[in-house]
């Protein structure tokens, strides 16, 4: 069973998800009555990742019934991106009101990437296997949102020198 | 300035489920848990029933300057888990315009759809889909009025120990109104059938 703290941290990911407070309680709620339907005859190994994908799956459900469900444009080709992982977003300093005016305006992939990796502490392999995306899309999103987080003036990132600037 | 992790835990902390709905999640999960399953072995038991007493004193806590809620009128919290269920759409498992179609479909019902007097003449039935009202089995009827505008029938058998004193149409007495979300929700009991009405 799910604790107060596990409940929380499943609703901001489903708030972070869709950007709609009402709507992540209601996949929320589907998603544990879900899990409460299995959990005796099969208990998933991982709990928390199963109410996660069950919500991230009626979010997209309810997408597609809407005709909103975003094309995906995974550009895997782009330069350098062999060598990209989570560490690239390591490094980036930015001012809160920053963050806080940026955020609605990340998708919603954007957002559930930055969740997992800041919240779950994922790597890119595990936010790939939390999202069933190709590890090279979660990299191209990752090399996106450095891009999108250090253009503003506020953002800057720290010396190489590892002090905070 | 701060690193962009830390950045992004202070955003997302900001978004909580506050105590009434942490309630609900509860209660839902305490539902499914069974009341034998800790058989054979004691230390869980043990352990899943400290974990239910913290979890009690953690709701009180929480809950004690929210009294009020709890107290919501039985009308007001049926009103809610209907309007939440309307607003959703949810696909029907059944699309015909037949009731006597839904009532062959809709075999796990342990009462039969009965045909409101209380509709007009103008709503369509379009479909339907089991649901539940109050952790009742219920159908859920989807029907579309004079200006095509949706509207959910919810039927379920009337259990007063359940849905509590409702008014009886057979007896003349007008159905109760209530809203939640900006929708209002007719509620009355038909031929033994508890009935609840989206505008």
């Amino acid at each position: 069973m799910f604790d107060a703290d596990q409940l929380q941290r499943l609703y901001r990911f489903g708030v972070s998800m869709s950007g709609d407070e009402t709507l992540a309680y209601d996949l929320l709620q589907d998603a544990l009555e879900a899990y409460l339907r299995i959990y005796r005859r099969a208990p998933p190994d991982h709990p928390m990742a199963y109410v996660r994908t069950s919500m991230r799956n009626g979010y997209i459900d309810r997408l597609r019934r809407e005709q909103r469900y975003p094309e995906q444009d995974f550009d895997e080709q782009q330069e350098g991106m062999v060598d990209l992982s989570c560490a690239m977003l390591e490094d980036i300093i930015i001012a809160q009101e920053e963050l806080d005016r940026l955020w609605s305006r990340l998708s919603s992939m954007e957002r559930m990437v930055l969740y997992l990796w800041a919240v779950e502490g994922f790597t890119a392999k595990e936010i790939a296997a939390q999202l069933d995306a190709p590890r090279g899309t979660i990299l191209a999103r990752l090399h996106r949102l450095r891009r999108k987080l250090t253009q503003p003036v506020q953002a800057r990132t720290l010396p190489q020198s590892g002090g905070a600037a | 300035m701060r690193d962009l992790r830390n950045a992004v835990r202070t955003r997302v902390e900001r978004d909580q489920l506050d105590s009434r709905q942490l309630q609900a999640l509860d209660e839902l999960q305490r539902q499914a848990s069974p009341h034998t399953e800790a058989r054979g072995r004691p230390a869980v038991l043990r352990a899943a029933t400290l974990g239910a007493l913290l979890m009690a004193v953690l709701m009180a806590v929480l809950l004690l300057p929210n009294l009020q809620e709890s107290t919501q009128p039985l009308t007001q919290r049926i009103a809610a888990e209907v309007v939440r269920n309307h607003l959703k759409q949810s696909p029907l498992e059944a699309q015909t315009a037949s009731l006597d179609d839904l009532r062959r479909h809709f075999a796990e019902l342990d009462f039969r759809l009965i045909d409101s007097a209380r509709l007009d003449a103008e709503a369509v039935l379009v479909g339907g889909l089991y649901c539940s009202v109050q952790g009742v089995t219920a159908a859920q009827l989807r029907l579309h009025g004079n200006g095509g505008d949706a509207r959910t029938l919810y039927q379920a058998p009337y259990m007063e120990s359940v849905f509590g004193p409702l008014p009886v149409l057979e007896q003349g007495e007008a159905p109760l109104r209530s809203y939640a979300k900006g929708v209002g929700v007719d509620i009355w009991v038909e031929k033994g059938v508890l009935m609840v009405l989206t505008e």
